[in-house]
């Protein structure tokens, strides 16, 4: 694992190209837009996506989970997909997973597709809270703050935008690759979700993209 | 008999009034018909065919209180014109002759309202002329067996039009279920020249009929002079993104010296470009020339058409949606700008030319670029030579299956044995094999092929007498929005507004309009506009001031350059290269032939030109083996992967329909590998190898968005009003991605890589050409400087990426590249 340890308003934060973000001062891992049950949502409806998508997105977080051995969790928005997604096997399958790790204090910061689909936080164990969660010097939102505070010990986490930046080389070579958006005071992670896609992001001159390459992060500046 | 006699005498008779001639083939047509003959008719546009396959039907068929005939015609804008041409003409005769029948026509499009809709279900007219899509729809319908099983006949014109594609597919499948219904049913086609006729023929009856039906020609021997407007000065580099305008004096000199010209062009970009440019140019012009294409309003197109058949209008600039038509007076000049890229396509467009007996159809090629200046000589070797090229139906497109599984499981319900025996009469589906249906059943049943991996799906499903219907009312109405989207892209409207809201100005691809920011100007009817903003299928745009559009226009036409013609071009180029330059087409290539012959070589029919060249962007590879742009894309797909074979690498792939590039932003000696890439040695594994190749590059994954939008995966983006739908779009890279890692067996993502290898790249042509370029000489050729052949490619934009690297050390290089270059855009942390 190659990932970025920077200093954000005095403070030490790892940014993991895993598509998370580990804080250190309060032993806490941060993942924004996992939208488990989209697939399961689909196929409701009478699109048909394959399944597996469920156990790979709790695979990826146990992993995450034993690498960083966190004492919470904090989902930044958009857990769930829709109403259609708390099927019995999916409802099944992450409530083993919260058992698995019981120890683990895990809070939901309701995004949009959470706020649709209803509140499950008792049968699932999970705390629910509104944003902005004030988590020691962070700031945890689902939606990007535009007025962001500037407080210089302050840092805003946020999702939603499922950002990704766009590169170009020579030999007209282009690529296309998810990032962590980062100015000053505000860090907006990449989708953690499969099945989930992205949307270029346009940089703004204070900030700056760190780019998730096959485990490796990079910087690319606007 | 005597139900038939009474029309027969009357239309002899209203004939004579009318002082018309019955000209053979409609006699010919009328006596098949009467004796419950189907067939395929071979007539140009204006030769009266709208008359001999109508009256044939009037006379073959007994009325019943119900639909009699259905016109399918693959134009919304013809179908206004049938109708007039119809109900004219059973009007007049029942006038004459009041014991002949008198016929209703009605039309039935994507324009028509719910209501008309409605009240043609409760009282149908005799006649019913509509679309590949609403005959789908209409088939969608619950009560689709009582509204179309008593069905005397069905006419699809401008067959030639849709037999290639999949909306032929879709009629293919509706023709095999009207005659499931009605064995009896007539079915005839018209067609303008192909080169295989009787194919045509064959995939428009199926094998359900006991005969194999006739071929009637209506084909006047017709002479067909072309010609070109040779430029002042043609520039010694041919370049394939510029639209000609550097000709615009000569064409307006020509448009001039004419009662009225009708100006054909590729793209509806470039009609609009010529139009403005024409009228900037002669301002005295307004009101006189006109734009006509297909993404127009219903009303200006019509406003056009009539200005056309009055004479008011001067000049019409045009796409292909003046290929057709039905009451269309010939013009007296027709100019296409660019490449026709086939002979069949010039042929056609030539015929509305000089209509009158005895005269020649003359076309005159406006070229816009040096090298067209060849094509135009060959194209005219080849019509004198009497080569044109031929059509075929898409072999077993699942995802046309799959909509129509749907569909008709929503009219009425299916099963399973019946309907697949059903469509095995159909050309598209006679080799369908037992996986593949079983893939389509699974698919609209469970989502997939195991049970496993798709739970809680439904979409349709056997009831309990085992009839498979769709029950859901959701799905229902999502899959009948989604029908009409088989037409290759859909469409959305453009209107000035939101507000104040004015005039609809048309309607264009999704594609095109997903691809602006508001504040973007393009042109669309001829004005110059901004787009404001998206909203529910509409996109509002405003007047804008300037001159320039913002949005960058699609390169030239994408259709490939046919085989017949490209053979013709590298003759002519023969030709030059032996210091021949007879025809005037030739001669006013000159500078541009020697100063490739100076700088290179030409390519002839014995040899294989390869060109390479270094510069600062990297180590090109050219081949012009003239195959097309779609062989050419598969063969630079195949020729980089086996390079990335010897050392990996990442290539950018640039293609035309004379050659293509490989490009290499690592050092590399293309000479010294080139006779590895060519080799045939296996020719066994070709398939295989060309199946790796393009997995390697994102070919298939935008295959796939054509599939995902006509097998129901996503829908399109701007449809989703109803807030049951907008949690369920995905993009169609997003299942191709999801499909791929978790299901890498669907059936339809094999359907796009087959789509790709057999008829988008054209594997069998594929190999040909390969094994054709082994035959050749090989002329190796390392460049100085950029040759006239290699500039267009060397400047194309739309590039194929192929790599075997990983992402990483793709970055890497790329980040030292830009390093290199001292602007550290990109750097590794």
């Amino acid at each position: 694992m190659s990932s970025l340890v920077s200093r954000y308003c005095h403070h030490d934060l790892v940014l993991l190209p895993e598509r998370a973000l580990w804080d250190p001062a309060t032993a806490s891992l941060f993942v924004a837009d996992v939208h488990l049950g989209k697939a399961a949502t689909f196929r409701a409806l009478g699109q048909p996506v394959p399944g597996g998508t469920t156990s790979e997105n709790l695979g990826r977080l146990t992993r995450l989970l034993q690498q960083t051995q966190p004492e919470n969790l904090i989902f930044l928005g958009d857990l769930f997909h829709a109403r259609q997604a708390y099927t019995r096997e999916l409802m099944a399958q992450f409530t083993a997973w919260r058992q698995d790790h019981a120890s683990i204090r895990m809070i939901l910061v309701r995004g949009n597709h959470d706020i649709r689909a209803g509140n499950r936080s008792e049968t699932l164990d999970l705390e629910h809270a509104n944003e902005p969660l004030h988590h020691g010097r962070i700031i945890a939102r689902h939606y990007p703050d535009e007025n962001v505070s500037t407080h210089p010990l302050h840092i805003t986490l946020a999702g939603h935008v499922h950002p990704t930046i766009s590169l170009k080389g020579t030999g007209r070579q282009k690529l296309r690759l998810p990032c962590f958006v980062v100015c000053q005071n505000q860090i907006i992670l990449p989708a953690f979700g499969e099945f989930t896609g992205g949307a270029n992001v346009a940089l703004q001159r204070n900030q700056i993209a760190l780019a998730v390459v096959d485990g490796h992060m990079m910087k690319v500046m606007p | 008999m005597t139900r038939a006699s009474a029309p027969n005498a009357a239309v002899a008779q209203w004939f004579e009034q009318k002082s018309w001639k019955i000209l053979p083939f409609q006699a010919e047509v009328w006596q098949n018909m009467a004796q419950g003959r189907s067939g395929l008719l071979h007539a140009t546009t204006g030769a009266g065919k709208t008359l001999a396959v109508g009256l044939g039907a009037l006379q073959a068929l007994p009325r019943n209180d119900g639909l009699t005939l259905l016109w399918i015609t693959p134009m919304r804008a013809l179908a206004a014109d049938t109708a007039l041409a119809l109900s004219a003409a059973f009007t007049q005769l029942h006038a004459l002759e009041p014991s002949a029948p008198l016929w209703s026509v009605a039309m039935r499009t994507g324009d028509t309202s719910a209501k008309d809709r409605a009240s043609q279900s409760r009282n149908p007219p005799t006649v019913l002329i509509t679309t590949p899509e609403s005959l789908s729809l209409m088939l969608s319908q619950p009560h689709a067996h009582q509204a179309l099983g008593r069905l005397g006949g069905i006419v699809v014109d401008e067959w030639h039009e849709l037999l290639g594609n999949k909306r032929g597919v879709q009629v293919q499948l509706a023709l095999a279920r009207l005659s499931q219904w009605n064995p009896a049913l007539l079915i005839w086609g018209m067609s303008a020249t192909i080169g295989n006729l009787d194919e045509a023929k064959r995939i428009l009856l199926g094998s359900q009929r006991n005969h194999a039906g006739i071929l009637v020609s209506a084909q006047i021997k017709k002479t067909i002079v072309v010609d070109t407007l040779i430029p002042e000065v043609a520039e010694r580099f041919p370049w394939a993104g510029h639209l000609g305008l550097t000709m615009l004096p000569q064409v307006i000199a020509e448009i001039e010296a004419s009662a009225n010209s009708l100006i054909f062009t590729n793209t509806r970009a470039q009609s609009e470009i010529w139009y403005h440019n024409l009228l900037h140019a002669r301002p005295d012009w307004a009101g006189l020339i006109a734009v006509h294409h297909g993404s127009l309003a219903n009303e200006s197109r019509q406003w056009v058409e009539q200005g056309l058949k009055t004479g008011a209008l001067k000049a019409v600039i045009c796409t292909s949606s003046l290929d057709l038509g039905v009451d269309f007076l010939p013009v007296e000049r027709v100019l296409q700008i660019g490449s026709p890229k086939g002979v069949a396509r010039l042929l056609q467009r030539a015929g509305r030319s000089g209509h009158a007996p005895g005269r020649a159809s003359r076309i005159t090629l406006v070229p816009s670029h040096t090298l067209e200046l060849v094509e135009s000589a060959a194209l005219q070797m080849a019509i004198a030579r009497g080569q044109v090229e031929g059509k075929t139906s898409p072999k077993a497109p699942l995802d046309v299956l799959v909509q129509h599984l749907v569909t008709i499981g929503l009219g009425g319900g299916f099963t399973p044995d019946e309907l697949r025996s059903e469509i095995s009469h159909t050309a598209a589906y006679e080799n369908l094999s037992d996986e593949e249906w079983q893939f389509c059943l699974d698919f609209v049943r469970r989502g997939g092929a195991t049970l496993r991996a798709y739970p809680d799906f439904r979409r349709c499903a056997p009831d309990k007498s085992g009839v498979w219907r769709v029950t859901d009312r959701d799905l229902a109405m999502r899959h009948r929005q989604n029908i009409g989207t088989i037409t290759s892209d859909s469409s959305i409207m453009v209107q000035f507004g939101p507000a104040p809201l004015g005039a609809k100005l048309g309607t264009v691809e999704e594609s095109f309009i997903a691809r602006l920011k508001p504040g973007d100007r393009f042109w669309f009817a001829g004005r110059l506009v901004s787009l404001v903003q998206v909203r529910d299928m509409t996109a509002y745009v405003r007047k804008a001031k300037g001159t320039q559009a913002s949005v960058p226009r699609r390169g030239g036409g994408r259709m490939p350059l046919s085989t017949t013609l490209a053979n013709a071009m590298v003759e002519q180029l023969e030709l030059a290269a032996n210091g021949i330059f007879t025809t005037p087409e030739l001669r006013a290539a000159k500078p541009m032939l020697d100063l490739q012959l100076e700088r290179s070589a030409l390519p002839t029919p014995g040899t294989l030109l390869v060109e390479t060249l270094a510069t600062r962007e990297g180590w090109h590879l050219f081949i012009y083996p003239f195959a097309g742009r779609n062989v050419h894309l598969g063969l630079a797909s195949l020729l980089s992967w086996r390079a990335a074979k010897i050392t990996s690498g990442t290539f950018s792939l640039a293609i035309n329909d004379y050659g293509f590039e490989i490009l290499s932003a690592a050092p590399r000696d293309w000479a010294a590998e080139i006779s590895q890439l060519l080799d045939i040695e296996m020719p066994d594994t070709l398939p295989d190898q060309v199946r790796l190749s393009v997995n390697a590059t994102e070919l298939a994954r935008r295959r796939f968005r054509d599939i995902a939008r006509v097998s129901g995966l996503v829908q399109s983006s701007y449809a989703g009003t109803r807030k049951s739908s907008r949690q369920i779009q995905a993009s169609s890279g997003l299942y191709f991605d999801v499909f791929a890692k978790y299901d890498p067996e669907n059936g339809l993502l094999v359907q796009a890589q087959n789509e790709l290898l057999y008829e988008e790249l054209d594997m069998d042509l594929i190999a040909t050409t390969l094994n054709d370029m082994n035959l050749k000489r090989l002329n190796l050729i390392a460049l100085e400087r950029c040759s006239p052949l290699a500039f267009p490619l060397l400047v194309e934009r739309l590039r194929e990426t192929l790599t075997n690297e990983s992402l990483k050390e793709r970055v890497e290089r790329m980040a030292a590249a830009l390093e290199k270059d001292d602007q550290p855009k990109a750097a590794l942390s």
